[in-house]
């Protein structure tokens, strides 16, 4: 169990580091000891690096941070979802978690601009603007997974057919209200809808600190309910009512489990906007490498999710410079295709007793 | 002495027929039921009830003088096993590691498996006759040792009563043999043990008491002789039976066995 965990961590820092090198590939290409140095000089034990350099690596610290956090979420998400439903297709964004946050944030987004005279207070308000988005997407996002398990559950059981049909269904009602919501925006305030915009297919540059605090305490949170349901997520492979004849108390567990999805989605999607696709895949690739039982995967899940992302983000900056694409678009590119392969490939293998 | 007692238990679907009308059923330790039926007469859901999967409408299901709804799922799980018909789904995992399962209501939550654990999955193993397959996924079983697996385990669950929903349905008879007599074997262990069985035959071997549920109702309960006789069975399952009694090895008085015996209608091969 150590040695795979040991491999992705040190992927996880491989993959850092080179981010912290290479930025968005636009700017400067640092070596590997301003790396080293800026660092030092962040934790106060050394001389910043010359100029403008220092801040730009600070930047690029907190990027580089919040996307590994915002990955980690996504995965353990995923994997606790797909736990859960017993379905390897599950996602965060299943359960309306994406686009409530997305809803969130767009209500944010144009509270700051409509109350704070325009797009301008979106960068210039500082530390209160992103702050009072993220807030507002968190909210957004717990209040429709909330709202779906809700609805989704019948005395005290979460029906899974249920919950799906019900994800499927805010998906669609918030998609409309927010792509109603595009179009008058597009004509009353054309950069009041960029930053909706921007919003629906992720960002990962210019995060703040308090992005990444928030992220450093509730994706730890999240992944604290991995203990108590990891070996119960296995008990569950063969139906809710042969692990309860077990002793395991499935509704503890899947509200456990789906309340943890749900934090670690809303808050990486909260700093983030929508990354389709992380939350799928990873916990896919690692169930095929590591295998089923959950303790470990759940845990591989967050290390993996780091990486996939910080790997994702590199690939996409140094491949396209300077016209990289938004991290949302190019993930759901590389998924979309990844998506099919995979329903084509489970078409084959039913695992009925 | 007594294991399971079951009173006035009542049960129905939302909306739907009655699927149990008023059924008592003792089962003491030591002894082995056999619960058969029609298809439809609410034998699996009666089991289910004896677990506390389901909550009855009415009635009462008490273990070792405790109402079941009063135990925590966790003691139930560790003196009451199920062994089900089939699982929703097949489990990826190895033979040894979805028999573990059974010993997750003896385990603490953060405690590693015990020698206790290992000795019961073992035994277990031994008993249901498929270590030559520990190693192996679930997946490359046939469907009879998939049954065995089930059956083993709720063994290595160690409980003091097991309701067991036909057990030997995809098995051959060696091995029905087998996993009844290892269903059996636990309740000449102090233990008990209530199971489902369309197997009429295997019932008078291996039971000590059989009870007949028609329609919700327990329309008889007592010994073999009592129970497999064609005067009490044609009326409940609607076929002549002929009946005559088979020595046992070992088990002193012959057992009756029963054979469905209808004239059936013969396809007319005449006519073109």
């Amino acid at each position: 169990m150590v040695l795979p965990l040991a491999l992705l961590a040190a992927l996880v820092a491989l993959l850092a580091c080179a981010t912290l090198q290479v930025g968005s590939g636009v700017g400067v290409t640092l070596s590997f000891s301003s790396v080293a140095r800026g660092l030092r000089a962040w934790i106060g034990a050394g001389a910043p690096l010359e100029g403008a350099l220092q801040v730009l690596f600070e930047q690029r610290l907190v990027d580089t941070a919040a996307a590994a956090l915002v990955g980690a979420g996504l995965a353990l998400s995923g994997g606790l979802l797909q736990g859960v439903f017993r379905n390897d297709l599950a996602s965060p964004g299943l359960l309306g978690i994406s686009s409530g946050a997305t809803l969130g944030a767009a209500a944010g987004v144009i509270l700051i601009g409509g109350g704070l005279g325009g797009a301008e207070a979106l960068g210039v308000a500082g530390l209160f603007g992103p702050a009072l988005v993220s807030s507002l997407a968190f909210i957004g996002a717990l209040a429709v997974s909330g709202l779906v398990m809700l609805l989704g559950t019948r005395g005290g059981r979460i029906s899974v057919p249920t919950l799906l049909l019900l994800g499927v269904a805010a998906n669609a009602c918030l998609g409309g209200v927010l792509a109603a919501l595009q179009e008058v925006l597009f004509e009353e305030d054309y950069e009041l809808s960029r930053a909706v915009f921007s919003w629906t297919f992720g960002n990962l540059a210019d995060r703040t600190y308090g992005q990444v605090m928030t992220l450093l305490m509730l994706i730890p949170l999240a992944a604290l309910v991995v203990p108590f349901v990891g070996r119960e997520l296995d008990l569950i492979a063969g139906g809710e009512e042969d692990a309860e004849s077990l002793g395991v108390d499935t509704r503890r567990m899947k509200l456990l489990a789906v309340g943890g999805a749900s934090l670690a989605a809303a808050a990486a999607v909260a700093v983030a906007g929508q990354i389709a696709f992380v939350g799928l895949v990873v916990p896919h690739i690692l169930r095929g490498a590591l295998g089923h039982s959950h303790p470990r995967l759940l845990l591989a899940c967050v290390l993996g999710g780091a990486a996939f992302l910080l790997g994702a983000d590199l690939v996409n900056h140094s491949l396209l410079g300077a016209r990289a694409l938004r991290p949302g678009v190019m993930l759901s590119l590389i998924g979309g295709p990844f998506f099919l392969a995979l329903v084509l490939r489970r078409r084959a293998e039913v695992r009925t007793w | 002495m007594v294991a399971l007692v079951v009173r006035g238990l009542e049960f129905a679907y939302p909306g739907g027929a009655p699927v149990l009308c008023g059924v008592d059923l003792d089962v003491r330790a030591g002894e082995v039921v056999c619960l058969i039926g029609p298809n439809g007469a609410g034998k699996s859901t009666l089991l289910r009830l004896c677990a506390g999967l389901i909550e009855p409408t009415a009635g009462t299901v008490s273990f070792a003088g405790q109402p079941l709804r009063d135990l925590p799922l966790r003691a139930r799980a560790q003196r009451i096993g199920v062994v089900p018909q089939a699982l929703r789904a097949l489990p990826a995992m190895r033979v040894r590691d979805f028999i573990a399962q059974g010993r997750y209501a003896h385990r603490a939550r953060f405690a590693r498996s015990t020698p206790a654990d290992h000795a019961a999955i073992e035994r277990a193993l031994d008993e249901a006759d498929i270590r030559a397959f520990a190693e192996r996924p679930l997946e490359e079983l046939s469907g009879g040792q998939r049954q065995r697996a089930l059956v083993a385990r709720a063994l290595a669950q160690e409980p003091e009563l097991v309701l067991v929903d036909e057990p030997t349905n995809a098995l051959d008879p060696r091995h029905q043999l087998q996993v009844f007599g290892l269903v059996a074997g636990l309740g000449c262990r102090g233990r008990a043990a209530l199971a489902i069985t369309h197997d009429l035959n295997l019932a008078s071997q291996f039971a000590t008491r059989i009870a007949l549920l028609d329609a919700g109702r327990i329309v008889a309960d007592g010994s073999v002789h009592e129970v497999l006789r064609a005067d009490v069975l044609e009326p409940v399952y609607r076929t002549r039976f002929e009946t005559g009694a088979a020595p046992v090895a070992g088990w002193g008085e012959p057992r009756p066995w029963v054979l469905p015996w209808d004239a059936p209608a013969r396809p007319d091969v005449t006519r073109p």
